[in-house]
This record gives structure tokens, sequence and C-alpha cells, in this order.
């Protein structure tokens, strides 16, 4: 499955790809990376129904991830890939708007790598 | 009221006839006249022989005398005795005629009245009543009486009939009279007629005097005016004929004068109508028009009418009785003042009735004293209903005065009444001020209350808004800290777990996977020192910009400042990228003296702003690799009001419109992150500049062309 994570530090790509070392490996999972909502949207659009899930932080320069959630439901209807927002801020009041952007699900930085595996489990596994 | 009765009581019974008998006094000498037309001084002689002439009594008709008889002159002659008595005692005649005359006795003239001619034009004639002639000498033989007499056709006069056997008028009469007594009949009216006639007129000319004056005063008041009108009238008309008598006129002039009077009369009757109209309130009718039209008409026809003297007194009835009528109208409850006249015309009736039964020769004094009463009486009951009418006006304005003072009472009371209402309201409107002052004081009060809650709201919203701002500031910081110390702990926990592997790998003796493991790790750490740098940087420049303000102000020179700051600048671009070359332009107001300002401080604001003009260009320099000539252009100058301005101007990228309002705002950067860039470094000038010094940090920028920031601050 193949999974496109945008966030604006460079670094997060690192981790992800260090994190999943075995299942890149393995070939269970695949990534992609992208540093901010427009590059994440150039991505989709060359890409079509590539991406099963899409991870993205919400603060970033330029597109904001809510913004690019809020594209992607509009441009994107079908098939429509999972997204599921980061943010370091738990507020109520982005939880609700990415809920009603049509958000799958809402993660809070730092990330803990161990539930959101188990969360690819479940989301991919159903 | 006619003429008529005056002569009548002038005028005596008939007498006994006598021949050449013997008269004694109080007899006429009426009969055994002749008389022959034409003139003869002859005629006069006693001795002359008479036998021809025909019989007639000079008392006789004058109407028949001037048409039938002569016209011009003619003589009468008589012979008499007298009685015994008489002889040789001075004895009177009276003589009354119209037209001239010469009497002669026995042959010798002894009186003479006018002149004697058949030609009008030496004709003088004279009306004469009871003219006395004395004789003196008479004896008891036959006496002879020769009248030589004249009255042409120009003299005008006319007929009234004259009660008792004298004849209409007497063209010549005579009366035997003693001579010592007072005894004729003009006399006798004189001494007892005189009295009440002066009285009517005084009476009349008093009244009209009143009445006149009344008017004078008082113009609406018409009835007074005809009224004293009609008084002056019938005081000339009673005036006239007592007056003709003895003037002893001619005799066209006696009978116009008389008529004349007579129309006063006939006037005085219609004006008397007049005023009882006015009197009344009663507009004039057809009973007023035609009694006007008949007094004309009977004054009019007057000389010619044998029915005068019954048409005159048909007219004074008429007079009556429109009056009496006018008055009996008027009568109504509450004004019973017409009864006056009713009773007025019924005395005067009364009196005119028992007039005729008076004998005007016997009872002279009755007579006059009943005629004066008859010809006040209208004229006092219409005074008395004048004066009558002001008294009730009087009473009617006494009552109206009484009415005005008690209505002024009123009004005097009801404009008390509104004063008090008035100043009651003033208290009442008085108390309502004091209430709604008091209302508004509270309202006052609250509103000041009101005022220092919302103050307090105010402040405690700015400290919220300061606290939120704090929050933002403290959630950006942590946001800023807390993304580094996120990929710090990702990278430590991922290290450890690689730790594990490496130890297992290097245990299953596996080179590869070791080497692997072992570049992960130290990249990892790396990572780790990285992130760790950059949240110290963010921290360091939290603390800086907690100090902007501790700093201290001096004099410092701005030009070096500015000049010793682009250096630096200058230098750390050179050392991140040598291959940029830069146009520096440098434009030092040499007028600059030192200005206040805190040299570090102020230093920081100059770095960071020559930064992001470095930042612009290479920005720019890289988009454009060929044909582009970066410049940086540094400003300073002093302006008006006391002010010094920097200016640092580079032909870069630009800010785009969209995010110029958040240049300012904390941790906004258009760089990436890392290497040092916080996001701070506009927010903590804008800082330093506004809050430091009270200066102004603004912006001019066009995308793609150029950026220019001005700090203008106080000198």
């Amino acid at each position: 499955m193949k999974i496109l994570v945008v966030d604006d530090e460079l670094d997060v790509q690192f981790l992800f790809e260090q994190r999943f070392r075995r299942e890149i490996r393995s070939g269970e999972l695949s990534f992609a990376f992208a540093h901010s909502g427009e590059e994440a949207l150039n991505y989709l659009s060359q890409h079509p129904s590539e991406i099963i899930l899409i991870l993205s932080d919400i603060n970033m320069p330029g597109m904001s991830g809510l913004e690019l959630l809020r594209k992607i439901r509009e441009h994107y209807p079908s098939p429509p890939p999972k997204i599921m927002m980061i943010t370091a801020y738990g507020d109520v009041d982005t939880f609700n708007q990415a809920m009603s952007y049509g958000a799958d699900d809402f993660l809070t930085k730092p990330l803990d790598f161990g539930g959101l595996k188990d969360k690819l489990n479940t989301t991919v596994g159903t | 009221m006619r003429t008529a009765y005056l002569l009548a009581w002038l005028l005596l019974l008939e007498m006994t006839a006598f021949g050449q008998t013997s008269v004694t006094t109080g007899q006429w000498l009426r009969t055994g006249w002749k008389f022959h037309p034409g003139d003869n001084l002859a005629w006069a002689d006693p001795a002359f022989d008479d036998h021809q002439w025909e019989s007639l009594n000079p008392a006789d008709y004058l109407q028949e005398w001037q048409q039938d008889r002569v016209a011009g002159s003619g003589w009468f002659r008589l012979r008499f005795r007298v009685a015994p008595a008489l002889a040789g005692q001075p004895v009177t005649l009276l003589l009354s005629q119209i037209g001239a005359s010469e009497l002669y006795l026995n042959g010798r003239p002894i009186h003479r009245v006018g002149v004697v001619s058949a030609q009008p034009a030496d004709e003088q004639t004279r009306y004469i009543s009871h003219q006395p002639i004395h004789v003196t000498v008479l004896d008891t033989g036959v006496q002879v009486l020769a009248v030589r007499y004249s009255l042409t056709k120009s003299n005008f006069y006319f007929n009234l009939p004259i009660p008792v056997g004298w004849g209409d008028n007497p063209a010549y009469a005579l009366q035997l009279e003693p001579a010592t007594a007072s005894v004729t009949n003009y006399a006798r009216w004189e001494a007892v007629g005189a009295v009440p006639v002066a009285f009517t007129i005084g009476f009349f000319l008093v009244l009209a005097i009143l009445h006149l004056f009344i008017y004078i005063s008082f113009r609406k008041g018409k009835a007074n005016l005809y009224f004293g009108l009609a008084l002056v009238q019938l005081s000339i008309w009673r005036l006239i004929p007592p007056l003709l008598i003895w003037a002893e006129l001619p005799v066209s002039l006696h009978y116009s004068l008389l008529w004349a009077g007579y129309g006063f009369g006939a006037l005085a009757g219609t004006f008397i109508v007049l005023a009882s109209y006015q009197v009344f309130r009663r507009k004039l009718d057809w009973g007023f028009i035609t009694l006007a039209a008949f007094w004309l008409v009977v004054w009019a026809t007057l000389p010619w009418n044998p029915q005068s003297i019954t048409v005159s007194i048909a007219g004074t009835f008429l007079v009556m009785l429109l009056a009496a009528w006018v008055a009996f109208l008027s009568i109504r409850p509450g004004n019973r003042i017409g009864w006056l006249y009713l009773i007025g015309s019924g005395l005067w009736v009364l009196i005119n009735l028992l007039m005729f039964q008076i004998n005007p020769e016997t009872n002279v004094s009755g007579m006059a004293v009943g005629q004066a009463a008859m010809d006040i009486i209208i004229p006092f009951v219409i005074s008395i209903v004048l004066g009558n009418g002001y008294v009730r006006a009087n009473r009617t304005l006494e009552a109206k005065l009484v009415e005005v003072e008690q209505l002024s009472q009123q009004a005097l009371a009801h404009e008390r009444e509104k004063q008090q209402l008035l100043s009651d309201q003033n208290k009442m409107l008085e108390q309502q001020v004091a209430v709604r002052t008091a209302e508004l004081v509270t309202q006052k009060d609250e509103l000041e209350q009101t005022l220092k809650n919302l103050r307090a709201t105010q402040d405690q919203l700015v400290q919220k808004e300061k606290m939120a701002s704090l929050g933002e500031l403290t959630a950006g910081i942590a946001h800023e800290i807390q993304n580094p110390l996120n990929i710090v702990n990702n990278f430590a926990d991922i290290s450890v777990r690689l730790a594990d592997e490496l130890q297992q790998e290097m245990v299953a003796g596996n080179t590869e996977e070791v080497n692997t493991l072992t570049g992960y790790i130290k990249d990892n750490l790396q990572r780790v020192s990285q992130q760790g740098q950059r949240a110290s940087a963010v921290v360091k420049s939290m603390v800086r910009l907690a100090r902007t303000s501790s700093g201290e102000i001096e004099p410092t020179d701005l030009n070096a400042l500015t000049d010793e700051y682009l250096r630096i600048a200058y230098q750390n671009l050179k050392a991140k990228n040598d291959s940029l070359t830069v146009d520096l332009r440098l434009h030092l107001d040499p007028s600059l003296g030192k200005v206040a300002l805190m040299s570090q401080e102020m230093g920081q604001v100059l770095l960071n702003l020559y930064d992001n003009a470095f930042y612009a260009i290479t920005e720019k320099g890289q988009r454009h690799p060929g044909g582009f000539q970066p410049q940086i252009e540094v400003t300073t100058r002093a302006t008006e009001g006391r002010r010094v301005e920097i200016r640092v101007r580079d032909n870069g990228t630009g800010i785009p419109e969209e995010i110029l309002p958040k240049i300012y705002q904390p941790f906004f950067t258009t760089k990436p992150t890392g290497q040092g860039n916080t996001g701070l470094g506009l927010a903590l000038s804008f800082e330093i500049v506004t809050k430091g010094h009270k200066g102004e940090l603004s912006v001019e920028t066009e995308l793609g062309e150029f950026t220019e920031f001005i700090i203008s601050l106080p000198e």
C-alpha cells in the first residue's frame, strides 16, 4: 500500500524511512513524500488512484494541511483516499474542522509510530 | 290745530241786524252798507245821495268781492246812529280788513290803511285784524261812514272758511267798542291766549333744543333728530299767525307766510310720525308714506281747497292714529311705554272734542289753554318715551356695567385660577424636572459605573488580548521548539531501535548491515544535534525579544551605525554566498547629528532589514540567473518635524500583497525553516522601533521589483 506523507519538515522523510525500514524492504508499505500542500496536489494529479492513505501535517507554510484536505475531497472524489491529519496542537477546533472537511483520523505530534502502525493495519485491513 | 281755531276765538258771533237804529258798543257795524265800484272822492261827502247804490256788507266774502264785483277799487257807505249813552263819548272802532282803505266820518278822513289805488303798482295793501280807531265826537244824529277801498287781483290770498257768519275773509269790518276798556279781541287774546301760546312755543323750543342736543351728542338716535325738527316746525307753525296779526303785513306776504306756516305744521305732523316710527323701531311703511303724501297734497292745494279745514283735521287725526298704531304695535311684556302714546293720543282726542264745545268768544282762555294742552300733549308724550328709552338704555347700561364688572371679576378670578394652575403646573414641572434630573443623575451615575465597568472590561480585554498574544506567542514558541524537539525525540527513539538492531547484526556478524545501521545512527545523531541548535537559536531569539526595552538610550551617530551594520551584514552574506556581487549604495545625510537611541537594538533592526534585503536579492538572483544586477540602497536623512529616517531598499523579489499584513507577526516567515531562521526578525524589529524608540516602521514594495523598509525616528 502506498502512503503519501505531507510535511514541511524534511527530516520527517528519514523518520518514516527508518521507522518503516522493514515494511518498505518487504514491500508491505511504500512511501511518497511531499513538502508542501501544492507538492502533494501535484503528486496526486500525476499519480491518480495510486495513493491509498495520506498523512498530512496541518501547520505548513503556503497551503495548510486543512486546505489540502478540502481540495483533495473536492477534486479527487473517486476512489477517495484515506486522509489522516497530523498536528502539534490537538485543540478541539482544529479537530472539528478537520473532521468536517472529511478527515478520517487525527494524529498528534510527536508521532507515536507504534500506534500509527496499528492504525495503518486496521485502516488498510478494512 | 288749524288757524281756524286761532281765528275762531278772534271772531265773534253774528250780531243782530240793525238799520239806522242806534248801535252801541260791542256791536259790529254790519248791516246797512251801500257799495259802488269806481273811485270818486266826492263819495265821501255825507250829503251824497247813495240811494242808487246797491246794498252790500263789506264784511262778506272777499272772494265774491274780488271775483264777481270789482277788480280794483270801490266805495262803501253806511248811515247809522249811536245809542244816546254814547253820544259825545269817545269810542273805538275796531277795524279788520284785507286790502287798502281810507275811512271818512261825516266827510272827514279819520283813518287810512295802506295806499288805495286801482293800479296794482300804486296800491299798498295790509292784512289788518282789530286795529283800533279812536273817534271822539259822535252825536245821536245820523252819522255817515264812507270807505274808499281797493284790492286788486294782483294780491295773493286764499280763502279759509271763518266760522260764524263773518264771512270767509272780511274785506272791511268795523266793530264799535268803548274807548276806555281794553276790549279788542286781539287784546283779549293777547291777555289770555298769548301766555299759553308763548308757553307752548317755549315748551317746543326747550324740548327741541334738548332732543337736537341729544341727537348731536349721539347720532344714532335718529328719533331725537326727527322729533327735534318736528318741535322746531311746530314752534314756527304756532309762532307765525300771531306774528302776522301783529305785523300787519301786505296781503300777499301775509298769505304766503301763512301758507308757509301751515307747511311747517304739516311737516311737523309728518315728522312726529317719523319720530314715532323711530322710537318704536318700526320700519317706514305704506302708512307713513301715505301720510307724507297726503300732507304734501293737502298743503300744496291748501289755498284752493274749499275743504282744506276738514282735510287738515283729518290729517291731524291720521297723524295721531298712525303714531298710536305704531306705539300699540310696540307694546309687549317688558315694554309698555307704548301705552303712554295711546293714552296721550286718547287725551288729545278728548281735548279736541271738548274744544268743540267751547265758545271761542266767551271762553277765550279756555280755548287758549285747551289749545296749548293739545299742542304739547303729544310732544310731551314723545319726549317722555324718548327719555324713557334713555332711562332704559341707562338701566341696560348699568346692568351691562354690573355684568361687565362681574365678568371682569370672573375673568380676574379665571386669570388667578389660570395663574394658580400655571404655578401649580410650574411646580409640577419643577418636581418632574427634579425627578428627571435625579433620574438623569442616577442614569449618569449608572452610565459612569457602566463606563467604569466597560473600562475595566476593556482593560480586562486588553489584558486578555495580551494574554492571548502571549498565548499565541507561547504557542508559536512551543511550536518552534516542539518541532525540533519532536524530531529529536523521534530520531533518538529510532536510533535506540537502530542500536538494538546494530547489536543484533554485530552478533550475527552481518558487516554490511552493521555499516548501514551505523551510518543511519550517525546521520540521526547529526540531525538531533542540528535540531537541538535550532531550538537553542529560537530560545535565544526569544530572550532577545523579551529584552527589547532593556537597553539604554544614548546619543548615537546614526550614520556610523547604519554604515557599520551594513558592512557586517554584507560580510555575513559573503560568508554564505561568495559568488553574489551586490551594488551597495549608501546615501548618508551629513546634517544628521547624534540621535538618542539604543544602539545595540537599532543595530539588530538594521541587521535584520539588511539580511532580509540580501535574502530577497539572492532569491531573485536564483530565479533570474542572468542579467539581474542586485542592488541595495541605504539612505539616511533628516525629515520634517524633527525626525530622522533610514530607508533600506532592495531591488529583489518584493513582498506579495497577501502576506504583507502578516510580515510583522511573530514566527511568520517566508524563508525555509532551520538555518537559524526564527520568523521573529521583523516582529522584533517592529517592537524595537515602535515601542523602544517611539518610531515608525513602514514598508513600500512592488512584487518582483523592490522592497523598501523605512525607519522613522524622533530626533
